[in-house]
Formats: structure tokens, C-alpha cells, sequence
């Protein structure tokens, strides 16, 4: 899966920050384009790192093409920082679904949680 | 009109501001999320799918689903609460993967309590069912 042929991170500003034996390290440096109507980091930000992370750690876990089926996001406080980061963790690789979960950080503190299901395409 | 026969609880003139607040909020922008129309529960949001929406895979990346249906979410809910709203939890099921056309994300607010809000949106790409997705918000004040 090649990073630099996934526009839609290019459009968000998504860089893989670190691979994992289970999982991945997604980074985001914040700007005013990643705000809501509210001023604050818009819910789809944080989303869409973490499917990012959870697609990418997959991969590099079970060296397969899959796609999400299924995600959960629990936002647990407004993000307040310059940079987010997501971090995926594989919990269970089967032979037709990956259940994985991921977290994501500002500073020191989580702001979200997700839990998902993914489907192997090969 | 379906919202002259169901009247938001805001005014026409809180319902405009409502609109030009979320229509001009950066994420959005920047994803290309476009208005599409008032329902009695809810709104509906527009997306013309273009290349830079693609995943590594040449697909729709899924967080450009989730941000059209969060905005739509977001969107009803501020118009049929009247009140600030945030998003507590949200999941979204994929159904089938999208290459091009034209997204389009319909919000139904489903409870509004004083503290919850619980509304589903669905997801659709030209008339086909693409995602699913059910929601908690949390009223701010």
C-alpha cells in the first residue's frame, strides 16, 4: 500500500508516523483547515486518522489487502493541541474479518476511542 | 415544503445562521461538502466525488463518508434542537465501496432528549445504500 498514491491523506495532511508488529502510528499536524463550524477539530479528522491507522496496521500485520467494514468512534474531549496522533492495535486476525482497535492522542491526553471490524479482500 | 408542515424549532433566521455556520466550517471546505435540502427530521448533505477523495486502493477513503454523514448528523440535529451540539459516539457501517458520483448523506434525528441526541444517517451514491451510521450527540447547552 503506498502512502503517496493515497489522496485523500494528501488532502488531510496524514504522514505514517511509525509500523508496528501489531498495528500503526498515524500523524496529523493540525491547522485551521481541520476545524469545524465551531472552531474546534472536526469529529471526521480524528475518524478518518484512525481509519487510517487501523487500514495501515492491519496491512502491515497480516500482510493483506482488506477494507473497513465496520467503525466505532467514542470522542472523549474536545482536541486541544497542534498534532494527533492514532495508533491501531490488531486484537484478532481471522480468516475472513480483523477486529482492531485504535486510539487517539493529542499531547497527553486521548480523544477518541474506535473499535472496528475489517474484511480481508484476499 | 416538508418543513413548513413540520416547523423547526428555531427561527427562520436562527435556521439561516444555522446553515451558514456549518456550511462554512473549514473541514467541510476542504472535503467539499455541499448543501442539499431541509427535511421535517433532519438535512440532507452533498458530495461530488473527485480523485482527491480516493484512498491507496482508487476507492472512496471511508472518512469522507463519515465527515459528509457527521456534518449531515451535526447539521439536523443543531436545526431540529436549536441548541449546541457535539458528537459522544458514532458508528458507521460500509456496505459498498464507492468509486464515483455523487455522495449524498441524509440525517434523521430519531430522539431528542435534554442531554442525548440519538440520529441515524444513511449514506447514499446515486440512489445506491453506501453506509449506515448511528449516532450519539451530546447537548452543550
Amino acid at each position: 500500500m503506498a502512502l503517496r498514491s493515497d489522496n485523500f491523506h494528501r488532502t488531510v495532511g496524514i504522514e505514517l508516523a511509525e509500523l508496528h508488529e501489531d498495528g500503526a502510528t498515524m500523524r496529523l499536524a493540525l491547522t485551521d483547515r481541520h476545524k469545524n463550524a465551531a472552531g474546534v477539530v472536526h469529529g471526521g479528522v480524528a475518524f478518518t486518522l484512525a481509519d487510517s491507522a487501523l487500514g495501515y496496521g492491519i496491512h502491515e500485520a497480516l500482510g493483506k489487502r482488506c477494507t473497513t467494514a465496520e467503525m466505532q468512534i467514542n470522542f472523549l474531549r474536545p482536541v486541544a493541541g497542534d498534532v494527533l496522533e492514532a495508533r491501531s492495535r490488531v486484537l484478532k486476525a481471522g480468516r475472513r474479518l480483523v477486529v482492531a482497535r485504535a486510539e487517539v492522542h493529542c499531547g497527553d491526553s486521548q480523544v477518541a476511542e474506535v473499535l472496528s471490524t475489517f474484511a480481508i479482500l484476499d | 415544503m416538508e418543513s413548513m408542515r413540520h416547523p423547526p424549532r428555531v427561527s427562520e433566521q436562527e435556521l439561516a445562521e444555522i446553515r451558514r455556520t456549518f456550511m462554512t466550517s473549514p473541514f467541510n471546505r476542504l472535503v467539499g461538502i455541499e448543501f442539499g435540502e431541509y427535511h421535517a427530521d433532519g438535512v440532507t448533505l452533498v458530495l461530488p466525488v473527485s480523485e482527491h477523495h480516493q484512498n491507496g486502493a482508487g476507492v472512496v477513503h471511508g472518512g469522507v463518508m463519515l465527515t459528509l454523514a457527521d456534518a449531515a448528523l451535526g447539521f439536523g440535529i443543531a436545526r431540529s434542537v436549536g441548541r449546541r451540539c457535539t458528537t459522544a459516539e458514532l458508528k458507521i457501517n460500509y456496505l459498498r465501496p464507492v468509486t464515483q458520483g455523487v455522495l449524498k448523506a441524509r440525517s434523521l434525528v430519531i430522539r431528542a432528549g435534554r442531554k442525548l441526541v440519538v440520529a441515524r444517517a444513511e449514506v447514499r451514491c446515486e440512489g445506491k445504500h453506501v453506509a449506515e451510521v448511528l449516532s450519539t450527540f451530546a447537548v452543550l447547552d
